[in-house]
C-alpha cells in the first residue's frame, strides 16, 4: 500500500522553488533515505508532507488524505529534527511522560532505557542539552513513538560517530521488530546506508532517482587506468565522474546497465575496475557543475 | 501498522494539559506580580485624599488594589502575545497537533490563566483589607465597602475574569494577525492611536465598564472574547507552521 503520493507538488518561497513539479510514492514498512545536496529540497519536502507547509502547486496524500493542516494525518506521523521545541521548564522524563500520552503506540520503557543506555539525564531540561545530545534524545522520541509514518531531518547534527552508528543500529532493530515507514535526510549516507531499502535523491527540488539502494550500488562503475585505454572502453557511455592523475592516468565513473559485463570487460582489458561507493555517487550525481571541482582548478 | 484515529477534544486536552505543565511559571509571576501589587497598596499608593482646617485635620487612604488588576491583566496579556510566537507556538507542532487543536488548547490555558488570576486578585483584596486592619485599627476604618460579602467576593472573581478574558481575546487576535503579516502590525498602531484620539475609545470602555447588570456585562463580553477568539482561529487556520 503507498503512504505517500506525491503528484507534481511545487513549492515556492517568492520566486525559488524549493520543490519543483516533485512526483513519487513510498510503500508502507520501508526506510527510504532522502538524499541531496544543501537546498535541493529536502527539508521543505518532509515539512509539505508533515503537514506544515502548503503546496504552492500539485498535490500530496498521506495516508490517503492532504496532510495539510490535518488531525488525522498528524496522529500518525512524527517530524523529528534539531529544531524541536519544547517548554523550557519540562524535564526529559515529563517530555517522555507527554509524548506517551500524545501517541498510543509509544514505547516508554524502551525510550527510558534508551535515555540509560545514552546516559541521558532524565531530570535535565532539554533546554540543557549539548547539541549532540538534543539529536539523540529527539531521535529517542522518534524511535520509540512507532508512529505509522517518520520523518527524521538531519537527526544526527551534533553527534559523534559512535553514537550515530549505535543509534542507527537500535533504529533498525526496532524496525524490524515493529515495521513501519521512515524517511531520513541525512549528508551521512554511508553510515545510513546499511539500513536504508530505498533512496529518493533529489537535486535542484526534483526527483533525479529513486531506487531500491541494492540497485543504486550496481547503479556505476569506476574504472582508472590509462587515458587512451579507459577514453576507448567508455566510448559512448555516459560519464559521471571524471578525475586526471598525473599526465596518462585517469579515474572515470560512468553509469552501467550491466555492471558484470562491464567489470569482466575492464579486467579484460587491465584496467582497475571498482564499484562506486553510494555516497561518492550521489555525490558524483548532484554535482551542480560538469567535470567536478577539477573545473574550478582548470586553466581554460 | 494501523493507523491511529484522530480524537479532537482528546488532543485539546493532552495538549491543554501538557501547556498546563509546561507553562506553569506564568501562575508563578501573576503570584509575585500581585504581592508587588498589593505592596503598592499598602504603601498608600491606591490614593489618598487629606484636608484640614484649624481645627481639624484628617486624611481618608482609598483601599485600592488597581496596581494588583493592572499587573495581572498584564501577566495575561505577556503569556498571550507568548503563546503566538513562532518558538511557542513550534512547540505544539512538535506533537501531534492542528492549528484548531493548537488554538483551543491555547485559548483553554488562558481562560484558566485568568480565573487563576482573577480568583487570586480578589483574594488579594480581601487580604490587602485584613492587614490594614489590623495595621491601622478597625476605629479608623470607613466600614461602607471595606468588609466584603463572599456574593461581592465571587462578583469581583467574575467581573476580574471577564476583563481578563475580554482583554486576552483581542491580545490573541492582534497577535494572530500580526503572525500573519507584519502590515497588520502597523495597522494595529494606527488604529491603537486613532482609537485613542476620538470619543470611540471612552465610548468602548463605557460599553463594558459603566455596565451596571453583571449579567448583561457577561452577555457583552463573552459575545465578544468569543467572536475575537473565533475570528483568530479562522485566520490563523491556514497559516504555514515550522517554516
Amino acid at each position: 500500500m503507498k503512504i505517500i503520493q506525491c503528484d507534481n507538488v511545487s513549492k515556492a518561497y517568492k520566486k525559488t522553488k524549493a520543490v519543483n513539479k516533485l512526483s513519487f510514492s513510498i510503500e508502507e514498512n520501508t526506510i527510504t533515505g532522502l538524499i541531496g545536496r544543501n537546498g535541493a529540497g529536502k527539508t521543505t519536502l518532509l515539512k509539505l508532507l508533515s503537514g506544515f507547509l502548503k503546496t504552492t502547486d500539485g498535490e500530496i496524500k498521506v495516508f490517503n488524505e492532504n496532510p495539510f493542516n490535518n488531525l488525522n494525518v498528524s496522529c500518525n506521523i512524527i517530524f523529528i529534527d534539531e529544531n524541536m521545541s519544547f517548554s523550557k521548564q519540562l524535564t526529559l522524563d515529563e517530555i517522555l511522560i507527554a509524548t506517551n500520552s500524545f501517541y498510543p503506540n509509544f514505547d516508554q520503557t524502551m525510550s527510558r532505557k534508551l535515555l540509560e543506555y545514552f546516559s541521558l539525564d532524565k531530570n535535565r531540561k532539554h533546554s540543557e542539552l549539548s547539541k549532540g545530545m538534543t539529536s539523540t534524545f529527539n531521535m529517542i522520541l522518534g524511535i520509540a513513538s512507532h508512529c505509522a509514518l517518520t520523518f527524521m531531518d538531519e537527526p544526527t547534527t551534533g553527534m559523534d560517530s559512535a553514537v550515530r552508528k549505535e543509534i542507527y543500529k537500535i533504529m533498525l532493530k526496532d524496525y524490524i521488530e515493529n515495521p513501519r515507514s521512515i524517511i531520513i535526510s541525512s549528508h551521512y549516507l554511508e553510515e545510513l546506508e546499511d539500513i536504508l531499502e530505498d533512496i529518493l535523491l533529489l537535486k535542484e527540488g526534483t526527483k533525479f532517482l529513486h531506487m531500491p539502494i541494492v540497485d543504486l550500488k550496481e547503479y556505476a562503475i569506476s574504472f582508472r587506468g590509462k587515458v587512451e585505454d579507459v577514453n576507448s572502453l567508455i566510448k559512448g557511455r555516459k560519464v559521471l565522474y571524471e578525475e586526471n592523475f598525473g599526465k596518462d592516468s585517469i579515474y572515470v565513473v560512468i553509469q552501467t546497465n550491466n555492471f558484470q559485463e562491464d567489470l569482466n570487460t575492464a579486467k579484460a582489458n587491465n584496467i582497475d575496475v571498482n564499484s562506486v561507493s553510494t555516497n561518492d555517487l550521489c555525490i558524483y550525481l548532484t554535482s551542480p557543475k560538469e567535470g567536478g571541482i577539477s573545473n574550478v582548478f582548470s586553466k581554460e | 501498522m494501523s493507523l491511529v484515529k484522530s480524537n479532537f477534544m482528546a488532543v485539546v486536552k493532552k495538549q491543554y494539559m501538557f501547556k498546563l505543565q509546561g507553562f506553569s511559571k506564568f501562575f508563578f509571576i501573576i503570584i509575585v506580580t500581585q504581592i508587588i501589587g498589593m505592596l503598592f497598596a499598602l504603601s498608600n499608593a491606591g490614593g489618598m485624599m487629606s484636608t484640614s482646617n484649624d481645627i481639624y485635620s484628617f486624611s481618608v487612604e482609598q483601599n485600592s488594589t488597581i496596581y494588583v488588576f493592572i499587573f495581572t491583566i498584564a501577566i495575561v496579556t505577556g503569556a498571550t502575545i507568548l503563546l503566538n510566537l513562532k518558538e511557542y507556538k513550534d512547540m505544539d507542532f512538535t506533537l501531534v497537533t492542528n492549528r484548531t487543536t493548537s488554538n483551543f488548547s491555547n485559548i483553554g490555558f488562558l481562560i484558566t490563566l485568568s480565573l487563576f488570576g482573577s480568583i487570586t486578585s480578589a483574594l488579594s483584596g480581601v487580604l490587602v483589607r485584613t492587614i490594614k486592619y489590623f495595621l491601622i485599627g478597625s476605629s479608623k476604618i470607613i466600614e461602607t465597602g471595606f468588609y466584603l460579602t463572599p456574593g461581592e467576593i465571587m462578583c469581583s472573581i467574575g467581573a476580574n475574569f471577564l476583563y481578563f478574558i475580554l482583554f486576552s481575546s483581542l491580545v490573541y487576535f492582534c497577535t494572530v494577525l500580526t503572525q500573519k503579516s507584519n502590515v497588520f502590525f502597523v495597522i494595529i498602531l494606527i488604529v491603537m492611536v486613532l482609537f485613542t484620539q476620538t470619543s470611540l475609545f471612552g465610548n468602548i470602555i463605557g460599553f463594558y465598564g459603566k455596565e451596571n447588570i453583571f449579567l448583561i456585562f457577561m452577555i457583552k463580553t463573552l459575545i465578544t472574547a468569543t467572536t475575537f477568539f473565533t475570528a483568530s482561529i479562522l485566520v490563523s487556520n491556514n497559516q504555514e507552521v515550522r517554516g
